[in-house]
């Protein structure tokens, strides 16, 4: 019996460390790059690659991404049909590259990332990390499965284009993905807005919307103030604006947070952590005591009178849930992140026209400023890095080159010239738009009918980023001012896009040129640094009780299970959870993020 | 005789009284709708018109007939490529399956084979103690799987709980056979095809039942060695058809009505893909099964019934 033990303990040890072993090594052949120290060793590549690639000396990339983008309007297998595919190809051959793509289903993708990661087995040179949370991205970074962009855009750029990219076009694209020890080490879709409108508006700001058609239905007036506004919903289900005989319009919100945008009209920040760009001052919602108790009072009277559902937001749209707006019941809700115009949102009767219309911000709430909540556009995504296996650091210098190019930048995200857009006699960028007023860059019909699309439709921004650079779309339109002159909009709206809808531009505009008011960021995240290893583990150890708990007892007051009179002993509470020590943490990111523009 | 013949006594019910019959009826016939109903509701659903499906509004019969999901689906020819893709590794799994159960259970009946009991012991332990994902993940890369059907075959294709059962449905069959088998001259081989294996059909029957519908179901493996779509089995083809139809209506301020309308149109018709999603997925599932189901009771009762 006693050497029946030791025998499986013999087994078991055996088994432990065949397994142990077989966890060890690395199947590729690159050494590995460790975070502080400069690109791993290379190939015999001068460090000078020269503007231009010498004729022949064509280098490969191996790209490994995902096959289907956000909307997918061409398929992956398609795209040897689009012409546009076959000039993004030159574009490719004329920087020197040879392209291996190695293409993942979208769906799949962050799966396979991560196994290989995790192993760091058949690992491409490039690699999409979209949809990778931040942690995993730094723990990358920390095992030296990413090598730093530094010495690429400022050794290795061929045309000196991801140069000028990361120091002088985006420097905030350079910020936003640096690590504690100065490099970059992601890069991926980028937006850069230099004169600070998109369709004229002031772009991404987050706006609470009543149904417009409903207004008009029932001869009201658009709501001005607090009590025009209830007033209104009110009068949408006593006069059961869409007769189907039941009080049941109501306002469809996420009562669970900030960012309701009647938040907004009382001066309450969007999010748990919001930047504060008159003094880029991190704040947090809890902090503002008189706002929110105005705020939440308010929410409590539109719950009591049944004005308010408190259940049907769909965490995952962002928006009521599709039963929601099937029912044709939602008088009023919050679009998230949106370019604020009035906007088409479904509902059952898909033959009526439907608009949703923003409403603030000021509601003249007095003894509060409200707030303008929005996004300043010019923003970029870590989905992609260049991984260990990537050795030939000329040839991973002239991808990167490419895609900070304007060519590259045009044809992803504006489409190809002459089937897309043109160059207007004012030199500025113009879009195509058919004899059916469809956009031909972004209405899938038509991209099939020309057999043209932008990158970003074809293959999708999970193989290639969208570089949305405003910089090259109009090297007459860039006017360094913050406002929207009206002499710049009626550019704007006649000549650059005069097929755009104009009914929600008014209140874009005027929400735009309104500076007094304090500004803050929807997108916390567009603001900040990587973490650091010690903030990464402070913001793990807290945020998510914090949150949980915040949005517990935010939704709680608002339908009435918890009172306001406690609310000193909320905050406490939170202080308790760490509330001061994130505000002091993202105060520390951002600041490093600013630090690095 | 007197007390069975007249007066009401408490053994009335166990000689099949009406209300007994009437009350058991009833609650199997309870049981059965709880049972059936759900699937039945996934049914209508997946064809009534989608926005009574949104709504919730269908309860006994379909309201509208609408088969958009069911045309989504069965109109993509990765559906029948993934189809094509699972009936191969279905009956190759179950094939190798079959193979390596009886290959390593027949020897371990013998009472002649040296160090019989400790490669029993030696079996046990990978069925507690195993490696996880990422060592597999390497040494299916290691072994240039990684990308290759035969990754997810070599993954499912054995199973050292489907050998323990086959070992003890071997025991079970007598010793003597065996030994009559070896007066006439039959070698190892010549006793394991002849002999065990006839003897043995209803424990192979339950085995092959067992891994096809193992088969059937799997994706995991598939997501995780399979990058490309060409060898994905049926049921990542259906989660990425689910994935995909998640269209997000915050599209593009820049899109016109006309396109919005079409988003809404896609958006209330691709919600009924899930239920659709679910009939194509058990449909076959469910046509078999009625043809094994006296197999499946007998895997169950295996090996609970001694003597």
């Amino acid at each position: 019996m006693q050497s029946k033990r030791i025998l499986a303990l013999f087994l078991i040890s055996a088994m432990l460390v065949t397994m142990i072993t077989g966890c060890t090594g690395d199947s590729t052949a690159q050494p590995a790059a460790s975070p502080g120290s400069t690109a791993a060793s290379t190939t015999s590549a001068p460090a000078n690659a020269g503007n231009t690639a010498p004729a022949g000396d064509i280098r490969t990339i191996r790209l490994l991404g995902g096959t289907t983008g956000q909307y997918d309007p061409v398929r992956w297998d398609d795209r040897e049909q689009y012409s546009s595919w076959r000039l993004f190809l030159e574009i490719v051959a004329d920087y020197g590259i040879k392209l291996e793509i190695e293409p993942v289903p979208s769906d799949q993708l962050t799966t396979t990332v991560q196994t290989r990661m995790a192993t760091a087995s058949n690992l491409p040179d490039v690699i999409a990390v979209k949809d990778i949370a931040i942690e995993s991205l730094v723990k990358f970074i920390q095992q030296g499965l990413v090598i730093p962009l530094n010495p690429l855009f400022e050794e290795y750029s061929a045309r000196g284009n991801s140069t000028r990219f990361f120091t002088e076009i985006a420097p905030f694209a350079r910020a936003l993905f640096s690590y504690e020890d100065g490099n970059t080490y992601y890069f991926g879709s980028t937006v850069q807005r230099v004169t600070g409108i998109s369709n004229g508006l002031r772009f991404n700001v987050y706006a609470h919307e009543i149904r417009q058609d409903w207004l008009e239905e029932l001869g009201l007036g658009f709501p001005q103030n607090l009590s025009e506004y209830v007033s209104a919903l009110k009068a949408f289900q006593e006069q059961d604006v869409n007769g189907n005989g039941v009080k049941d319009e109501v306002v469809v919100v996420d009562i669970s947070k900030t960012g309701t945008g009647i938040a907004q009209w009382f001066g309450v920040g969007s999010e748990m952590f919001f930047v504060d760009m008159t003094d880029n001052k991190v704040g947090t919602p809890w902090h503002q005591k008189q706002e929110m108790l105005l705020y939440i009072e308010f929410m409590q009277e539109l719950y009591k009178d049944g004005l308010l559902d408190a259940g049907s937001f769909d965490q995952q749209t962002k928006l009521p849930s599709a039963a929601k707006l099937a029912e044709n019941v939602v008088s009023a809700l919050t679009q998230p992140n949106r370019n604020v115009s009035a906007n088409l949102i479904p509902v059952s009767n898909l033959d009526r026209q439907v608009w949703y219309h923003p409403v603030g911000p000021d509601m003249g709430v007095e003894g509060v400023e409200p707030l303008v909540s929005y996004s300043s556009g010019s923003s970029a995504s870590p989905d992609f890095a260049f991984t260990k296996a990537c050795t030939d650091l000329v040839a991973a210098g002239r991808f990167l080159d490419m895609i900070c190019g304007p060519e590259y930048s045009l044809l992803a995200n504006k489409g190809e010239e002459g089937q897309h857009w043109y160059w207007n006699e004012k030199n500025f960028l113009v879009d195509i738009y058919d004899d059916q007023n469809r956009n031909s860059a972004s209405n899938k019909d038509v991209m099939f009918e020309k057999k043209s699309a932008p990158l970003w439709a074809m293959p999708g921004t999970y193989m290639l980023p969208r570089m949305n650079m405003e910089e090259y779309f109009g090297p007459d339109m860039i006017l360094i001012s913050d406002s929207i002159t009206d002499e710049r909009y009626e550019i704007w709206t006649t000549e650059i896009n005069p097929s755009v809808d104009k009914r929600g531009h008014v209140y874009g505009r005027a929400v735009a040129n309104w500076p007094k008011w304090m500004l803050h960021d929807t997108n916390t995240k567009e603001l900040m640094a990587l973490p650091t290893d010690a903030q990464f583990q402070t913001i793990s150890q807290y945020s998510i009780d914090l949150t949980t708990y915040a949005e517990e007892t935010l939704s709680k007051l608002i339908i009435g299970q918890l009172s306001l009179d406690d609310w000193d002993s909320y905050v406490s509470n939170m202080e308790k959870m760490g509330l001061s020590v994130l505000l002091e943490t993202y105060q520390e990111m951002h600041d490093t993020y600013r630090a690095g523009l | 005789m007197k007390r069975i013949m007249g007066s009401k006594n408490s053994n009335r019910i166990k000689q099949g009284s009406l209300a007994a019959d009437v009350v058991i009826y009833l609650m199997a016939a309870a049981f059965a709708l709880l049972t059936l109903y759900p699937m039945y509701y996934v049914l209508i659903l997946s064809v009534s018109d989608p926005q009574a499906a949104l709504t919730m509004k269908v309860y006994a019969f379909p309201k509208g007939f609408y088969l958009g999901g069911y045309q989504r689906i069965l109109s993509d020819s990765r559906l029948w490529l993934s189809y094509r893709n699972t009936i191969m590794y279905a009956s190759v799994m179950t094939a190798v399956m079959l193979t390596t159960c009886t290959c390593v259970a027949y020897p371990l009946t013998s009472p002649m084979l040296i160090g019989r009991k400790f490669i029993n012991m030696f079996l046990m332990i990978p069925m507690y103690i195993s490696g996880g994902l990422i060592p597999t993940f390497i040494l299916m890369t290691k072994i240039n799987l990684y990308g290759s059907p035969f990754a997810v075959i070599l993954l499912g294709s054995y199973s050292i709980w489907y050998i323990i059962l086959v070992r003890s449905y071997f025991a079970s069959i007598p010793e003597t056979l065996r030994e009559a088998a070896r007066i006439d001259g039959a070698n190892s081989y010549r006793i394991l095809w002849n002999i065990y294996l006839p003897n043995s059909k209803p424990i192979l029957a339950v085995i092959a039942l067992y891994t096809i519908i193992s088969a059937w179901n799997s994706w995991y493996n598939a997501t995780i060695y399979l990058p490309q779509e060409t060898w994905q089995p049926l049921q990542l083809f259906l989660r990425r058809v689910l994935v995909e139809s998640s269209v997000n209506l915050a599209v593009d301020a820049g899109a016109t009505e006309a396109e919005m309308i079409d988003a809404v149109r896609r958006k209330l018709g691709n919600e009924q893909i899930k239920y659709a999603l679910i009939i194509v997925s058990t449909l076959p599932m469910l046509v078999i099964y009625p043809f094994f189901q006296k197999y499946f009771v007998k895997g169950i009762m295996l090996g609970s019934v001694k003597g």
